[in-house]
């Protein structure tokens, strides 16, 4: 009986420990940040049964209004550090990468199929002071179908729009967790966090959070 | 099964366990950092491939050159590019998937190892997926030749590990191998001591045998020395310390009815005219003292040959009796001048008068008779010839006494150069009357076809001679010989001079070695004076022969009882004891405990008692009540 109980509250957290995560954000971060995601936590369980893009419009608003985009310099003190969404969340600050990480976790959550989201390096043309400078960005793509044209999800534009209106921004490459992990497994193949790369370091320390 | 093997087993258990678990353990560790490389080499080659491939322009030819490079260049077993619908548009699988591990051992340890997989983006849209999966073969090989080099450095660890338990065992063991011994030797009833070792428990067990050994030697010589001093107020004078009248006689008749060893003897008695008035004049003490300072001239005297013995018959009557053929004269004249040398060191102003006679003693007298007749002669003199010597020829004359030195020297060496020698048997028996063995006197037939001369008509000469020896090895000879026909067990006199010679004992080792099967029918006795005067050589004869399975006793135990305590450690078969404390030992209640005492001792360091001389059925009935373990003498037939 015990371990039927243990499986259904495991299918109730939909691959995270809502728990988990508001009690280490309350420990960690205080009274706001567990609000937050109390709030995130409302937010998913409403999503539940609405459609794809209801979803993606509402997790995208949803940090693209709680954090602000800052470099991660001045937030972590070194040049390119990929947080978790605890952190994220947290500190309510975070880069491009944060913010593309953080949603890609939370749309799986409300049962986005991996297959659909990639995270995506992309060449952006931005201008600052008048200039047009060329940066480094990442954002989420969601593909409908394989075949489709995605949706971008980006923290420097807040609506989303489809790949065509974005001349702004050229891919580079693509990926999402698929082949990280061994088979079918969740688990990471290794222990050792030796040889994790920035990726499967910032998916290490989710799971600690609580984020499967 | 010995504890040595139950710990060896134990050792090559522990190590074999420990081995294989080391073995299995770094197979295994092995085998999962291949998996993890194959692994993150499968992942990598994925993810750059995937990288360049979307770069490129996406043309069949450019991606199938792509795919070629990578695959011919690097070690893969199959790189698979699909399209988003899962169609596959280039494929290479390498078929040639050859290892020079058994198959067995593949089919054991399998890698288990996932094919990297990355996506192609071309521009937004998804290309495709690529799948990238390592040739496994060479990790076979890896992990097969490091497991047979694992394999070979455990067993060689295993060897030296064994090697070192195995000296390391010895030496912890060592002290147990002696305190086995020291058991072994208590249970042969020798009490030794072994030295106390280091390792705890052997300590301790050390220790409690060690006090074991003590105290049961302690015991066994407390109680000899108990019935020394009995045997000592039954048997002898408190004054002097010499034999008392009973006990003198009774020995002297006991070497008399000796037939071996008695042929004839010289009796000799001193008695002191005026004891009276010296006891008047000096009183009660310092005439004890006169006395004690006789007794111990007279002892001396006796202690410088083996066939004299003294004792105090009366009050004033002292005698000394040699159980060899001696001169009257000489014999009578050394105690004479004894006796004027203590009578002018008194320092008093009063001589001692005394009186000596001196007779030959022969098979046909007695004891009672020789003394009775000297004190007719001693009353008739009377204070006539004060401290003079009379010699008296109570028998007739021996008719070999005749024979010089000469005609013996070439009587004895043409018998024992022909052979012409038999051993008597006389039975020993147990308490059930079954037969221990032979006691076996030597004869010699020194004339051809002339009359068989037993050991007391003989020996004194041979002694003379230098003979004995060749005597001894003859007797020795015959007795191998006889034994190796089939003869019953046979008892041999060892002499001293025999124990004292190593040339002889070395000759006897080579004999009995010849007729090896023989060694434990031989039963060695040798005289208890000899085996005492001699006592490290005896020992060192008692080793020697009992290593090679024959018996050892001593015969003619009883006038050194106190010493027994000393043969426990030799590993003595048996004692017999002197027919003096077993003759009429059924109307003697004294003899009977000193005896009853000395079969316990016996007993107590794993030693038989025999006794000897015995006569009649009145004796062997009280003897076996004493608990005697066997019986020879005339009394005694199968």
């Amino acid at each position: 009986m015990m371990f039927l109980s243990l499986f259904f509250s495991y299918l109730a957290a939909e691959g995270y420990d809502a728990n988990k995560l508001a009690t280490l954000a309350k420990q960690k971060y205080g009274d706001e940040a567990h609000n937050d995601f109390l709030e995130l936590q409302q937010l998913i369980t409403n999503l539940k049964n609405s459609t794809d893009s209801e979803k993606l419009s509402q997790i995208n608003s949803f940090f693209n209004q709680k954090v602000m985009f800052a470099d991660d310099i001045h937030v972590w003190g070194q040049s390119d550090y990929w947080a978790t969404p605890l952190e994220l969340i947290g500190l309510h600050a975070g880069d491009c990468e944060d913010f593309s990480i953080a949603k890609y976790v939370f749309l799986k959550a409300v049962n986005i199929p991996n297959d659909k989201l990639r995270l995506t390096y992309v060449r952006a043309e931005l201008l600052e002071n008048n200039r047009k400078v060329i940066k480094a960005h990442m954002v989420l793509s969601y593909y409908a179908t394989p075949q489709s044209e995605p949706l971008i999800l980006d923290n420097l534009i807040p609506q989303i729009s489809p790949a065509s209106s974005r001349r702004d921004l050229s891919p580079v490459f693509s990926f999402n967790d698929k082949g990280l992990w061994v088979g079918n497994s969740t688990k990471p193949k290794s222990d050792s966090l030796s040889n994790l790369s920035r990726w499967r370091d910032v998916l290490a320390r989710m799971r600690a959070d609580g984020i499967e | 099964m010995s504890l040595i093997k139950q710990l060896w087993l134990a050792i090559i258990l522990i190590l074999a366990l420990a081995s294989s678990g080391s073995f299995i353990l770094s197979t295994l560790s092995g085998k999962q950092y291949l998996e993890k490389q194959l692994q993150m080499k499968n992942n990598d080659n994925a993810v750059t491939l995937a990288l360049s491939m979307t770069q490129l322009p996406k043309d069949p030819v450019t991606l199938d050159l792509l795919l070629s490079a990578q695959f011919d260049s690097g070690y893969y077993q199959h790189i698979a590019l699909t399209d988003t619908n899962g169609k596959v548009l280039s494929e290479r699988i390498n078929k040639s998937n050859k290892t020079y591990a058994p198959q067995w051992f593949v089919n054991a340890i399998p890698l288990q190892v996932d094919a990297g997989v990355a996506e192609i983006q071309e521009g937004w849209s998804q290309f495709g997926t690529l799948k990238v999966e390592s040739n496994t073969s060479f990790a076979y090989n890896k992990l097969w030749d490091a497991t047979i080099q694992i394999a070979l450095w455990v067993l060689l660890i295993g060897l030296i590990s064994c090697y070192l338990a195995g000296q390391l065992l010895k030496k912890i063991l060592k002290p147990l191998d002696e305190v086995v011994d020291q058991a072994k030797a208590i249970g042969d009833s020798k009490f030794i001591m072994i030295k106390v070792p280091k390792t705890k428990e052997f300590k301790a067990v050390v220790n409690a045998m060690n006090t074991l050994s003590n105290r049961v030697k302690k015991t066994v010589s407390e109680e000899s020395a108990r019935l020394d001093q009995l045997r000592f107020d039954n048997n002898f004078d408190h004054v002097t310390g010499l034999m008392n009248h009973d006990y003198f006689v009774k020995k002297v008749n006991a070497s008399i009815s000796h037939e071996e060893y008695f042929n004839e003897g010289v009796m000799v008695i001193t008695r002191i005219l005026n004891i009276a008035e010296i006891d008047q004049k000096l009183g009660y003490k310092e005439t004890n003292q006169l006395l004690k300072t006789i007794g111990d001239m007279l002892q001396h005297l006796c202690n410088q040959g083996p066939a004299l013995s003294a004792g105090r018959l009366s009050g004033a009557d002292f005698s000394v009796f040699s159980n060899q053929p001696a001169d009257c004269y000489s014999l009578g004249t050394t105690i004479n001048s004894a006796f004027e040398k203590v009578s002018n060191i008194t320092g008093q102003d009063i001589l001692v008068n005394f009186l000596t006679i001196s007779t030959r003693v022969t098979k046909s007298d007695t004891a009672e008779n020789i003394i009775n007749s000297v004190h007719h002669v001693l009353d008739d003199i009377g204070n006539e010839s004060s401290n003079s010597l009379h010699v008296i020829n109570s028998g007739e004359l021996h008719q070999y006494q005749d024979h010089n030195l000469q005609e013996w020297k070439n009587l004895l060496t043409s018998a024992l150069d022909h052979n012409r020698i038999k051993l008597e048997s006389y039975p020993v028996i147990n308490q059930v009357g079954e037969l221990i063995h032979y006691e076996s006197p030597v004869r010699l037939q020194l004339a051809t076809d002339g009359k068989w001369f037993c050991a007391g008509e003989f020996i004194t000469w041979a002694d003379k001679l230098n003979l004995i020896n060749r005597v001894d090895e003859l007797v020795l000879q015959t007795a191998i010989n006889s034994l190796a026909n089939g003869a019953m067990p046979i008892g041999l006199n060892i002499s001293a001079s025999a124990i004292c010679n190593p040339a002889f004992i070395d000759i006897a080792m080579a004999s009995i070695k010849n007729q090896a099967q023989v060694a434990n029918k031989l039963y060695f006795e040798v005289p208890e004076q000899s085996a005492f005067d001699h006592f490290p050589e005896f020992r060192q004869f008692c080793i020697a022969v009992k290593a090679l399975g024959c018996k050892v006793g001593i015969e003619h135990v009883g006038t050194r009882i106190s010493r027994l305590g000393e043969l426990h450690d030799i590993g003595l078969d048996y004692i017999k004891i002197d027919a003096s404390v077993i003759r009429d030992i059924n109307k003697n209640e004294a003899n009977k405990t000193l005896l009853r005492g000395l079969c316990m001792i016996a007993h107590s360091i794993g030693v038989i008692a025999i006794a000897e001389g015995v006569q009649n059925d009145d004796e062997i009935s009280t003897l076996k009540l004493i608990g005697i373990d066997g019986m020879t003498g005339p009394g005694i037939s199968l």
